[in-house]
């Protein structure tokens, strides 16, 4: 059985026609002996003869057509500018364009959030809303938000109450005191700003 | 000035015409793609076991060939640079498929599907022993794994030497030796009985 291992390795080469001429010999001596090393030899040879006469297949007629269009597309698309840049492939194409987003996205978030926080007299970190409203409105202040106010949309009576000594129509910040401490129902709003409007 | 196709007949070996394309020859290439299209097809179609399939990889590989001309010397022999090219791209569209098998679920059996012998297929009206016997051969060589397929297909069927075979997938030449043996008997076991009455 050991033996037939070490001769079964050797069955490649004999079916090749590529043995030495001794271990040629030594196992001719051996297959005459074996049955199944004799069969498997057999085999191995009808198999390489089978492998060899297996039919070919050929490329389809427009093979070629194909393949010229496909180099064409190709040098195109490495020659085509975008821009004034040389061509990036599809995929990388894809890739920078949703970093791109993505950056000019971040961006425009910062923007804004540093924009806002300059604007603003509050601490960052505070909501601060616009609301419309209208003349001789009773001013909110319930609400815990700090509102921007145009003094064209507050009545001239309130404005004392925004610090406004003279007319003019910049924005002021207001606030309404906390809903919690204050039953009261007069209308009132309370400036934020100690400095009076300059115009 | 490129020469005419018909300029490049048999007696113009494969590194003098890489060499040409490499100087801007277009019908250099155009001679390089008639001469190897159906060898490459014909290794990539018995690895892969689908003609599409194969015919998408060969048209990659001349494309390969194309962008990368300058990147082959003439130290190898222009054979075995195009034959590992097609090679890695099979072994590349082999993986790909088992991924997609992996993921679709009702894409299992279609390659058992494809290769199964049904009762009509026996019948001699329709196929003859040959095809039959092809189909069968060619059902078990896709049952190998790559490593035994690739080297059985360059050796028993492209009929290349083991020396090339053992360029062209970067393994000692010992090691290919003893992969064909391998898959030489795995294959005459399983095809016993067809080998027989194909004798």
């Amino acid at each position: 059985m050991k033996n037939c291992e070490r001769f079964t390795e050797l069955l490649s080469d004999y079916a090749d026609n590529t043995l030495a001429p001794s271990a040629k010999r030594e196992l001719d001596g051996h297959l005459q002996e074996c049955p199944e090393c004799h069969s498997a030899a057999d085999g191995v040879i009808n198999l390489r003869h089978n492998l060899r006469r297996l039919s070919t297949i050929q490329t389809s007629p427009d093979f070629e057509t194909i393949l010229r269009t496909r180099i064409k597309l190709d040098r195109r698309a490495h020659v085509a500018p975008i821009w004034g840049m040389p061509f990036v492939f599809p995929r990388r194409l894809a890739t920078y364009s949703a970093t791109a987003a993505l950056a000019a996205l971040c961006f425009f978030y910062l923007w804004q959030r540093l924009s806002a926080n300059a604007l603003s007299p509050f601490p960052a970190g505070i909501a601060v809303s616009q609301m419309q409203i209208t003349p001789n409105q009773i001013l909110p202040e319930v609400s815990p938000a700090k509102i921007l106010y145009t003094l064209d949309q507050v009545t001239p009576q309130l404005w004392p109450n925004f610090g406004v000594t003279r007319k003019g129509t910049e924005r002021l910040a207001s606030t309404a005191t906390d809903s919690a401490n204050t039953a009261d129902s007069t209308p009132s709003a309370r400036v934020v700003s100690p400095r009076p409007v300059t115009f | 000035m490129p020469e005419p196709l018909q300029k490049f007949d048999k007696s113009i070996s494969d590194e003098d015409l890489i060499e040409k394309f490499q100087r801007g020859d277009l019908y250099a290439y155009d001679a390089i793609v008639k001469r190897y299209k159906d060898q490459l097809l014909n290794f990539v179609f018995r690895f892969l076991g689908n003609q599409e399939e194969a015919e998408d990889v060969v048209q990659e590989t001349f494309l390969r060939v194309y962008r990368k001309r300058h990147a082959y010397q003439r130290v190898a022999k222009f054979s075995t640079w195009i034959y590992t090219i097609a090679g890695n791209l099979a072994r590349t569209e082999l993986r790909r498929r088992n991924r997609r098998r992996f993921f679709s679920l009702s894409s299992l059996g279609v390659e058992d599907k494809e290769y199964e012998i049904s009762d009509e297929m026996l019948s001699p009206e329709r196929h003859t022993n040959t095809v039959l016997s092809e189909e069968i051969i060619q059902k078990e060589i896709n049952r190998l794994s790559p490593k035994f397929r690739e080297v059985i297909i360059l050796r028993d069927i492209q009929e290349l030497s083991y020396e090339e075979v053992s360029k062209i997938i970067r393994v000692p030449i010992g090691t290919v030796k003893s992969r064909v043996n391998r898959a030489r008997l795995r294959l005459q076991g399983r095809l016993k009985h067809l080998l027989e009455k194909n004798k």
